[in-house]
This record gives C-alpha cells, structure tokens and sequence, in this order.
C-alpha cells in the first residue's frame, strides 16, 4: 500500500485520461456508457427516435440521478468517495498500531487527531491573517481576535448519518487525552470541534461545558486565557443560563468583561433579558470606577457607567426597580440607618450598600431612587440632568406619574446648571404633552357622562400645570455661581472650571446679558494660580489664560505683568519638572509652555530686549527645545542680529544631540551660507566640520551636499569634490548610491568623463551588489562613450557575477544590445557562456524564489497571451491528430475511474514543470 | 388654552422686578444699566482689607490693595534737623499757607526727629516678591553711573496728583535738575522692563511740603474714576476739601521766601545717596565716589 501512495503520476498518465469527450463517446466505444438499467429506456428512444420528449426525459433523468450521486457528498462530506472511506480506515489503523507503540507522542498524536478531524469536520478553511499572531492582550481584544480566527470548514459529514463516526472522533480525543492531559495544543484542537456548526448537539452541550471545565481543571493558569476565550465564544453563542454561569465564572477572576456581559444578558436574541442583574453589575462598576477601582476598557467614565445603569432602569423599569410603597419604606429605611451611623462611618457607608446590593443571585429589586440620589445627584452636581431625567422616566414607564412629576420638580428645584436645566425641562413638558394628549384621546371615546366629567377635570388641572410650566422656562443665574463658587473636587479638568468661572464673570454671565466683571474675573483666576494642581501643565494653563484675559480688555502691560508673576524665577533652579512631591507652584518656572506663550507676548507686544531677555531666560533654565532654538534665531535674524541668531544656534547645537540637532543644524549652516555666502567661508568650513564630527551616519547627507556646495560656489572645486568623495565613504549604505550619482555628475561637470573613472571604481568597491550592477551599467556605458570597448566589456563580466538572469533581465538586456553593436561573434558567446555559468551559480531556492516573484509580476501578460493556446482542445485535438500519438489519449480514457486527489496531486507537479520551461524557454530566445 | 398668572416665585425675584420697568418703559430707562453679577463667595476672594479714609485725614487710596504686591518708590532723601535753616523755612511757609487754607495738611515725616523732604524719582511703582531684588540692583547699577551733585530749590509751585483727588504745595528743584533727570532716566528701561510707568515727560523735580484734599467736583474731566461719586463724597465729607489753592498763595510765598529759600545758605545740598522704599523696607545706595 505505500507503494502506491508513493508512486508519483507522470504527467503522461494523467493528461491520458483526457480528452473523454472527442471522440464523441459511443456504446461502441465506450461499453460502460449504458448499465442494464438503462435498456429499456434505450429501446424506447430507438422505438421514437422523432420524440423530442423521449429524448429530453432521457437526458433530465440520468442528469438527476448524477445530481443525486453528487448529493451523497453533501451527506458524507470528506467520506463521500468509497476510496476516502477504505483509506480512513486503513490510515486509521496504521496510527493506531503506530501508537500501541508511540502512546505518548505528541508528534503522532497529534498528526492522527489532524487527520482524523478533517475527515469529519471537513477540510479547514485557511484564513488569511494579516501579520503574525499577538500577544494575548486584554480578554475583550482577545475575544474579539479569536472570534475573527474561529476555524471554518468545507463539508463535514452529517452529523446524524455519522455519528457514530463523531462519536468515535470523540472518543480518539479522550484517549489521547489520557496520555497527553496536559498539552494546550490538544485540548485546543479537542475544543475546536465544539465550534464546529455542525456539531452533534449530543456533544455540543453538557460534554462541551464538561470538557472546558476539565481544560481549566488540568492546565495550568497561565494557560487559562487561550481556555477562557474559547469558553466565553462557546457561551455566548449557546446563550441563556449557560451564558450567565459561565459568565459569572469568568467576572469572578476578571472584571474587564463586565460590560460585555451587561450588554449580552440584556440582548434578546440570547434568551430572555436579565435586567435586574445587568443593572446591578452597571451599578457596581459604576461605584468601582467612581473609587478608582474599576477602569472600563471601553473608556467610559463613571458617569457614562451611571448613565448606562439608568438606561437599563429605564428600559425596564418593573423588572429592576422598586415600586413606590418599597421605596419609600426603604427610604426611611436608610435614612433611619444614615441616622444612626451619622459621624461614624461616612465615608464607608455607600461600599457596605455595595456589598448588599450586588451580590448576582439575589433577586431583591433596587431602590433606583436612593442609588440615583446616593451614587448620581450627591456625586455629579453639574451633570444631574440626565440622572434626573432618568430617575423621572423610570416613574413615569412604572405608572406613577405623580412621583415622575414630583421628581420632575425636584429636579427644576436643585440643578445647578442651565444645560441640565434645559435638559430636564425638555423631558418634563415632553411628558406632561403626552399626558394631556392622552387624556384627550381617551375623552373623545369616553361614552360616560361621569367618567367625562372627571377625565375633563383631569384634563383642565393638567392643562394649568402644563401651562405653569411652559411659563418657566428660565434658568436662575446665579445657580450656576453656586456651582462653581462650592466647587472643591479636584477633577481632571479642574483648571477648566476657574477658567471658565472667570470667563463668566469677565464676559458678565453665561449669557453676556449683566455687567462684565474683570476684577472678580481677576480674582477667581488670582486663587486658581494658589491651587496644587496634579499637572503644572494645568497651572501653566491658568495663567496663560489670565494673560489672554488682560489682552482681550487691551491691558497689554498687566498681561506682560501677569506673565511676569507666572515665570518668576525662584533662587533654586535645581528642580526636577517632573517631581510629583512637589507643588506645581514650585515646578511651575520650568514650564515650556508657560515660557513660549510668555515669549510669544513679549515677541508681538514686548520691545526686542525684552523678547531677548525671555529667550536668554528660557536657555539659561535648559528648558528650551529645538523649536525655541529656532524661533529665537529667527526673530533676532529679523531684527538684524545676525550674529546673535547665530550664536544662539551655537547654544543650540550645543545644548542638543543627534538627531534633534540635525534639524538646528541644518537651518544654522543654511542660514549661515546665505546670510555670508563666500565672505566667511573659513569659519563656514569651520561649522561644517563640526556639524559632521558628531553627525549619526543616517542623517549627514544633506549636510555634505550642503558643504559641497558651498565649496563649488565660493571655494575651490577641488576641495568640493573631496567632500563628495568623503561623503560617499561616510554615509549610510541607503544613500550612498545617489551620493555616488552625485559625486559623479558633479566630476564630469568639473572634470571631465575621464575623471569619474576611479570614482566609478570606488563606487563599485563601496556599493552593495544590488547597486553595483546598477553602477556598472553607467560605468560600462561611459567606457563605452570613451571608446573603450574592451573596458566596457570587463566591467560587464564584473557585474555579471551580481545579476541572476532571470531577476536582472535589464542588464542582461543591456549587455545583449552591446554585444550585437559592438562585440564579434566569439565575444558573443562568451557572454552566452557567462550567462550560463551564472545562471548555474543562482541556481538556488532563494534565488528561484525571487525569479517567481519577478515572473508573477512581469510574466503575468506573458502567460495570458500564450495560455489559451495551449488549453484550446480543438487546437489541442488537431495537434494530436496531426502527431499521431493517438494512443495514449485513448488508454487513459479509460482510466477515469482514478480517483480525484491523486488526479490533482499529479497535475500540480505537471503545471509546475510546464511553468518553470516555459520561462527556460523565454530565456533561450534572447 | 386659557392662561393662569400664576408664576412660580424664583429666590431672584427682585431680578424680575427690576427687569420689568425697564422692559414696559425702555425710553426712560437707558439699556447700558445692567445688572451685576453676584460678588464672589469669601472662599475665592477674600475681602480686602477695608480702607477707611477717616484714619488717614481723608485719603483714600488711589491703587487698591492687592496681596502679595509691594508699592515701591526712588527718591532723594534730605534730611533736615531741627535746627537748620531750611527746616525753619518750611515750618513758616507751612503756618502762613495755612492761614490761607485751613485745611491744609503738613507733609509729616518727622517720626524720629529728622525732618525729611523726598524728592520723587520715579511714580508709585508696583512690585511682585521676586521683582524686588530686580529693582534694587537697577537702582544700584544707576548710582554706580551718577557722581554726587549739587542741588538748590528755587520756586513754590502747586502739583495735583494724577487722580486729581490731592493738591501739593511743593518746592520745585533749581539746580540738579539734569542730574536728577538722568537719573530717572536710567532707572525707565528697569520700569519698562516690569511694564510700570515710567516718570513724567517732563519731570519737574519737586519736594512737597504740605497738602489739601480737592472737591470731587473738580475733576469733571475724568469721570473713569473707580469710585462712584456717592461713595467718594459720603466717606470725606467730613473732612473740608477745596477746588485748588489759591492763586495768590503762590505768589505771596514766592514773595516772602523766594529770596532766602533761593540763597547757597539755606536752599542748596549736596546729593550723595538714592533711596529705595519697597513696601516698608528702606535701602539707600550711594553715588559713584
């Protein structure tokens, strides 16, 4: 039997089973083409060959009954061919006795399970991954990543018709199992055939969860996340109580995927929504974020967390909250124990309700009112209109419109913001609308004379309040100065809020409508600059914004002042900016920021002196970056101090390393080259010479060309061309080929052809093979020019050694086209020889590799030209007609019973060879 | 829909008051009246210490109190004893003017019984903490520049202070003018450099002697005055205040004293020494030897 495995089909064998149409398949022919069944239809159509319907009956029947062999594939997947089945059987049983004698090889087993799997789930469907697999990150990527990668497959067999064969697949698995428990890549391979669609449910349920737990039982932790995604995928697609326990689980020891949780326990397609326990964990993260003991992976803040919480009451406003005699005796409830606790246990208070509200099981609803207040209203003062909306609506979608309309009025009562203000407003008139319109609908159907008269009661007592309420439309000012004025909680843009409070006072309320107030303006910003805020940069900020105050009201002098104050220098400028032990207050002198808004007032308002003096202040603190450098130089350079920008560029340079002092660098010598172009070209050189002694190799280049340029046009050429040729032994392999172009082009400008010759030796030495060839096709063409044939020819064989024939076609080309015009007939065929000889030494796998690339990309339109002559069967039939080698293709005709895999691996290695002549061919014809 | 005026009462009601009339009656009432914004809770700001011109013979001050900030000022100090000529002669300028103007006020710096005249470099100047030690050195570095000079006073003038709310009665400098003058005029670019006013144009050097407060009434031409004029008149009513001094004051000084107050003997000292007062700290630098 392995012989026959192993026997490979010669492209011959295989082509002779083709064509099986021409000659026209007969009887005669061909004696299988009617089988005993088929007689009597035969007879029939020999009885009535006119009927058109006997010969069209005749053909849709042996059509249907081919569909139906075909359909068998579909049952039995991979194992529809009976070859399949007596190999499976047969492979089986080699692994098998293999592994009586190999139990515990990881190698065989694992090989066998491969094989064994694809012939019951199908062929993998293998996906393209873009870039190679990452790291485990956190589990929401990970669940996203392995949800992209879950494996697909082509047919598989049916799992009712074989599952005996499944079941045995299983079976196969538990044994190796038994041997190898502790291997992640078995039981990954074992848990991927739980994702398979097709999956028995007989396996796909309680021994799927079974085997997961058994994976996380046997290996260890570390191994558990590869488990776990898989586990949670599986989870989430059978849903309902299996998605909540195995949830459950996995939040215990990983909390990240808590919204994720949220939002599938709420989706509907996975069993029925579970509300109560999606608000609580909401509520629970919200509380943790708000400790700083949560940080949500999706970024959420622990206000858009509250947020989310209160979509959920509101959605589901009976199945989560408490009605309204709960609430209130639950009220009274914690306010007796607030009460009792007073002074005691504040702080602690809300995460001991923590702990009794959140435990999942508990079917005990919330007291949406006490948390919103607790956890919402008391914590986010100027951002409750949502909150209260919420809290509103949850009444309101529960039938209580009284306690909805009474929150609605509390809440008009204590906001503190107009947004949330607006906000509110907007929601209670949008209800009280909808209210009235209900009212009156159900008073155009009433048919009772009582019950109208009390809905019309209802209806004007309504009317009154909706009335009351559009009348109220604004907001009370000085709330929102409340807000602020108590504002003590150091949030992360806490800067903002002074900033912000002085822009109320200094433009006169939110509105502009009363009186600008600059001093109270001054003073709000005066206390912000006294608060330790977490970033300088924030402090920074303040002051740079106090500045644009006092510029907005034209007092350029007090924003000169202010920005004084800011920047004031203490004795010790040993401070570290970015120690955190210290105030900002005391790190604040160090701020760039705060510096280049200063520097940035005194350049526009400030005189020259001043501007320099900032500056000067700003280098001596060593704060400055390269940007600053750069402005200073320039703005002395527009004030005609040439020579100050320059030694500022000196500092410059001085004060920075490679690469950031290429940039200064690169601006000084420019600068410096047209500000005295050939009057200063000792102390240019100088500068150069300089720049280039610390200058990384990667980045000289343009300060080369900078130098060489400056030679050519105010020194000797000479020199220039010396510092070409350093350039091009300095620079990096990358630029030293256009270094070299250069080099070049600049000595045959100065010096002549003839003069580039040593230059073109070097650059041939220097170069990397790639660009050698490249090299030596000039320098073959400037030999050339010059006459110099033999030379020319020399360097050709030089580069020869470089250029793979079937990659580097252009030299070939090249040296081709210069043998025709100049060579002789034996120089010819030197080259034919050489070529051959190279070719020889390429002949490689990287080097096929890389013709096959080329070919894919330049053979492409070859290949299209010339394939349909070959595939052409009539052009293909004559052939064989005209050649006489009729035979073969007979013989095989009537081998097409062989079966299908073979027949495709045998064709491959046929193509292959067809492919690598054709390109042999190419070659030769040049 | 029949309308209810039932309005709900906001805490702000007298906003709506007073926003009514000017709402039913717009022609009477001019626009630019706006409403103020509440003051600032005492967290934010804390109320400046409040300043009562009674204590200070009616003051009040022209630059509010600000923390943290230092009023600084360069003058040549002359110190005068009790026994010398000059301190005679302004004690009798002061008594005869004061028979003219009663309310006039001595210029009293006679805390340890050395009598002072100042003569004014430089205007208030309003420093922060780290600026101090700034303007030291820029006066030191002028005086490093200035060799001592000879200076004589030579004519009784009356000088109003820039928020017209005072009148001196002042002894304007003879000799030592140009001194004193690139004396100030060095110290402008430090001045400019920490955006503080420099000294007048055209300086006239000057020591005063006495003051009086003037009428409110009296600076029609510039009513950008911080204070309203209500407040101003009721805090200093009690203190009597005049429209300027008298015109014939001036000459009738001139007259009786000019020729003393101008002789070498009484009105003609020498100038060693600049003094810088910032907040209450006194440091004197000397001129270049």
């Amino acid at each position: 039997m392995p012989s026959v495995a192993q026997k490979a089909y010669s492209y011959d064998d295989l082509s002779s089973y083709f064509p099986l149409t021409y000659p026209i398949p007969h009887p005669k022919t061909h004696p299988d083409l009617i089988t005993v069944k088929d007689l009597n239809r035969e007879e029939d159509l020999l009885r009535n060959p006119s009927s058109f319907r006997a010969w069209w009956s005749a053909i849709q029947s042996t059509r249907d009954s081919f569909t139906a062999a075909t359909q068998m594939k579909a049952l039995l997947g991979p194992l529809a061919s009976p070859l399949a089945r007596r190999y499976l059987q047969r492979i089986t049983y080699l692994y098998e006795s293999a592994l009586q004698n190999f139990p515990s090889s990881f190698k065989l087993w694992k090989s066998y399970l491969q094989f064994r799997m694809s012939c019951v789930l199908g062929k993998p469907v293998i996906k393209k991954r873009a870039g190679g697999r990452k790291k485990f990150g956190p589990m929401k990527d990970a669940l996203e990543e392995e949800q992209d990668d879950l494996e697909e497959w082509d047919e598989c067999l049916d799992p009712v018709i074989g599952w005996e064969e499944w079941k045995s697949l299983i079976a196969t698995f538990e044994r190796c199992l038994m041997w190898l428990p502790n291997l992640p890549r078995i039981w990954l391979l074992y848990i991927s055939i739980f994702s398979h669609p097709q999956c028995p449910a007989l396996i796909s349920h309680t021994h799927t969860r079974r085997t997961f737990d058994r994976a996380l039982r046997t290996l260890p932790p570390s191994l558990h996340s590869r488990i776990w995604v898989r586990y949670l995928l599986w989870a989430e697609s059978k849903g309902g109580e299996t998605l909540v326990a195995v949830y459950r689980r996995y939040l215990a020891i990983d909390p990240t995927l808590s919204e994720r949780y949220t939002a599938l326990i709420l989706s509907k397609s996975l069993g029925k929504p579970r509300p109560l326990e999606a608000a609580k964990v909401l509520l629970s993260l919200a509380r943790k974020a708000a400790r700083g003991e949560y940080t949500s992976p999706e970024g959420k803040s622990p206000l858009q967390l509250l947020n989310d919480f209160v979509d959920v009451v509101e959605n589901y406003a009976e199945d989560v909250g408490m009605d309204v005699e709960a609430t209130d005796e639950s009220n009274a409830a914690i306010a007796k124990k607030d009460a009792e606790n007073e002074g005691a246990l504040d702080a602690g208070e809300p995460a001991s309700m923590d702990g009794q509200l959140i435990p999942h099981g508990r079917e005990r609803k919330l007291n949406i009112e006490n948390i919103i207040k607790k956890d919402g209203l008391d914590m986010y003062k100027d951002q409750a209109g949502r909150l209260w909306v919420g809290l509103a609506t949850y009444w309101i979608k529960r039938g209580d419109f009284d306690r909805g309309r009474e929150t609605f009025e509390k809440a008009i009562q204590s906001v503190v913001t107009q947004r949330d203000f607006n906000q509110i407003f907007e929601a209670y008139s949008q209800t009280e609308d909808a209210v009235i319109n209900e009212i009156m609908e159900a008073l155009e159907d009433e048919e009772d004379d009582d019950d109208k008269a009390e809905l019309e009661e209802e209806m004007d007592s309504r009317m009154q309040a909706f009335e009351q309420l559009t009348d109220r439309t604004a907001f009370p000012p000085e709330r929102s100065i409340e807000t602020y004025s108590s504002e003590e909680r150091p949030t992360p843009n806490f800067h903002r809020l002074f900033i912000n409070f002085a822009k109320f006072y200094e433009e006169g309320g939110a509105s502009g409508q009363a009186e600008p107030d600059l001093d109270s303006a001054r003073k709000i910003l005066e206390k912000a600059t006294k608060v330790n805020f977490k970033q300088v940069e924030d402090l920074a900020e303040v002051w740079c914004e106090w500045a644009e105050m006092e510029l907005r009201h034209e007092n350029y002098d007090e924003a000169i002042r202010v920005m004084q104050r800011a920047t004031a220098v203490p004795k010790n400028t040993k401070i570290n900016y970015h120690d955190h032990a210290l105030s900002a207050q005391a790190r604040l002198f160090k701020s760039i920021k705060l510096w280049s808004f200063y520097v940035d007032l005194e350049e526009s308002i400030g005189t020259v002196e001043s501007t320099k003096t900032v500056y000067d202040k700003i280098l001596d603190l060593r704060i400055a970056n390269a940007q600053i450098i750069v402005n200073y130089a320039s703005f002395l350079e527009e004030n005609k101090y040439f020579e100050e920008s320059f030694k500022v560029y000196e500092r410059g340079v001085e004060l920075f390393t490679f690469p950031v002092s290429f940039e200064i660098w690169n601006i000084y010598l420019s600068k410096f080259v047209k500000r005295y172009g050939g009057t200063k070209v000792e102390r240019a050189r100088d500068l150069f010479e300089q720049a280039l002694e610390k200058c990384p190799a990667k980045s000289c280049k343009p300060i080369f060309l900078m130098y060489a340029k400056l030679e050519e046009d105010y020194g000797l050429a000479k020199r220039a061309m010396a510092i070409y040729d350093r350039a091009t032994q300095v620079v990096t392999d990358a630029d030293k080929f256009e270094m070299f172009t250069i080099y070049i082009a600049k000595a045959t400008a100065n010096f002549g052809l003839p003069a580039t010759r040593p230059i073109y030796e070097r650059a041939i030495e220097a170069l990397p093979d790639k660009q050698t060839a490249e090299m030596c096709l000039r320098f073959a063409a400037l030999e050339r020019k010059l006459g110099e044939i033999d030379r020319a020819r020399a360097i050709y064989a030089h580069a020869s050694q470089f250029c793979d024939p079937r990659v580097n076609q252009k030299f070939w080309a090249e040296w081709n086209t210069f043998e025709i015009e100049t060579g002789s007939e034996d120089t010819f065929r030197e080259m034919l020889r050489i070529r051959r000889s190279v070719q020889a030494q390429f002949n490689t796998e990287a080097s096929y590799l890389a013709a096959q690339t080329i070919a894919a990309s330049e053979g492409n339109k070859r290949a299209l030209s010339e394939g349909p002559e070959d595939t052409d069967p009539m052009a293909a039939a004559e052939k064989q007609a005209n050649g006489g080698v009729k035979g073969p293709a007979f013989v095989a005709a009537k081998k097409t019973a062989l079966s299908k895999p073979a027949e495709e691996a045998g064709a491959q290695p046929a193509a292959k060879v067809a492919n690598s002549e054709e390109i042999q061919i190419e070659d030769d014809e040049f | 829909m029949k309308r209810t005026s039932l309005l709900v009462c906001y805490s702000s009601s007298e906003e709506d008051e007073k926003e009514k009339p000017a709402l039913s009656f717009p022609l009477t009432k001019p626009p630019t009246k706006r409403r103020k914004l509440p003051p600032l809770a005492e967290t934010i700001a804390a109320l400046p210490p409040v300043d009562n011109p009674a204590l200070h013979q009616g003051r009040t001050r022209n630059v509010p109190h600000v923390e943290g900030q230092y009023a600084a000022h360069v003058y040549v100090s002359i110190t005068l004893r009790e026994s010398s000529p000059l301190y005679q002669l302004v004690k009798d300028v002061f008594h005869d003017a004061k028979k003219q103007v009663p309310s006039l006020q001595e210029i009293s710096k006679l805390d340890t019984g050395r009598y002072e005249l100042h003569i004014s470099l430089s205007r208030p100047i309003f420093l922060r903490a780290h600026q101090r030690e700034e303007l030291r050195q820029a006066v030191r570095n002028v005086t490093r520049e200035q060799a001592p000079f000879t200076l004589s006073f030579a004519s009784f003038s009356e000088l109003v202070n820039d928020e017209k709310t005072r009148t001196f009665l002042a002894i304007e400098i003879g000799a030592g003018h140009n001194e004193l003058k690139t004396l100030s005029d060095a110290l402008a670019p430090t001045l400019q450099a920490i955006r503080q006013k420099g000294y007048y144009e055209k300086p006239r050097f000057h020591a005063s002697i006495a003051w009086a407060l003037l009428t409110p009434s009296s600076n029609n031409g510039r009513d950008s005055l911080p204070r309203s004029e209500s407040e101003l008149s009721s805090e200093t009513s009690e203190f009597p205040t005049i429209d300027r001094l008298p015109e014939t004051l001036m000459s009738t000084l001139d007259e009786k004293y000019r020729p003393s107050l101008t002789s070498s003997r009484i009105g003609a000292f020498e100038v060693a020494e600049i003094t810088v007062k910032i907040g209450k700290d006194v440091s004197t630098f000397r001129l270049k030897v």
